[in-house]
């Protein structure tokens, strides 16, 4: 019988953790970062270049953003139903509440309340910590709900 | 009768392990599918295996 994916494969420090499963889904993940570092740096001392250039130049990451996309989707269909429907849950979660952090920025922002870096809105980075903090203490609740998490 | 760990009962239903313990805690509910292989691996019917309590 062909055996599900699991979250633990994926996630260093489990029982179950394997390399070889990790970078099946993480590959792509790490040339996009890899090939966003070296745009940067490449751009940094290229400004002179026109706009079809730098466009096309800071769009090249998400070639590989796209086939973790495609990756983390297979990863995902791949899991028993139990845990697809944990993730779900979880990533529901997460995103849900980046929404609500975010509104709530924007609506101190419209009031004119200091909300220090934030004072345009979460942005990219700050939508991606707030989704990853959420995603984890997502998990942890729901697996601790369906019992998941318990070794035996 | 044979003892089966969670681990060899999940791979013999393929499934993850998680999902056996869940459901043996009574923390989740297999689908039907899944109920009728378990059934089916221990050589029982699903009401043999499997209460229902409304």
């Amino acid at each position: 019988m062909k055996r599900p994916n699991t979250i633990g494969s994926v996630l260093p420090g489990t029982g179950e953790y394997s390399f070889k499963a990790d970078m099946r889904l993480s590959f792509w993940l790490m040339v996009a970062a890899a090939t966003f570092v070296g745009v940067r740096i490449l751009m940094s001392g290229h400004s002179e270049w026109n706009v079809v250039s730098r466009v096309s130049l800071n769009l090249l990451p998400l070639v590989p953003g796209m086939l973790y996309v495609r990756n983390f989707k297979r990863f995902i269909c791949g899991l028993d139903k139990l845990q697809r429907r944990v993730q779900v849950e979880v990533m529901l979660y997460a995103t849900l509440g980046t929404l609500f952090i975010a509104m709530v920025l924007s609506v101190l922002n419209a009031q004119g309340v200091s909300t220090g870096d934030f004072e345009h809105g979460l942005g990219i980075g700050g939508v991606l910590i707030s989704m990853f903090v959420l995603w984890v203490l997502g998990s942890y609740v729901t697996h601790r709900r369906f019992g998941v998490s318990d070794e035996k | 009768m044979r003892k089966w760990s969670q681990g060899a009962l999940a791979d013999a239903l393929g499934v993850s392990r998680q999902t056996i313990n869940a459901i043996e805690t009574e923390k989740y509910d297999p689908s039907l599918p899944l109920a009728f292989k378990i059934a089916r691996l221990f050589e029982q019917t699903i009401e043999e295996v499997f209460d229902y309590i409304e």
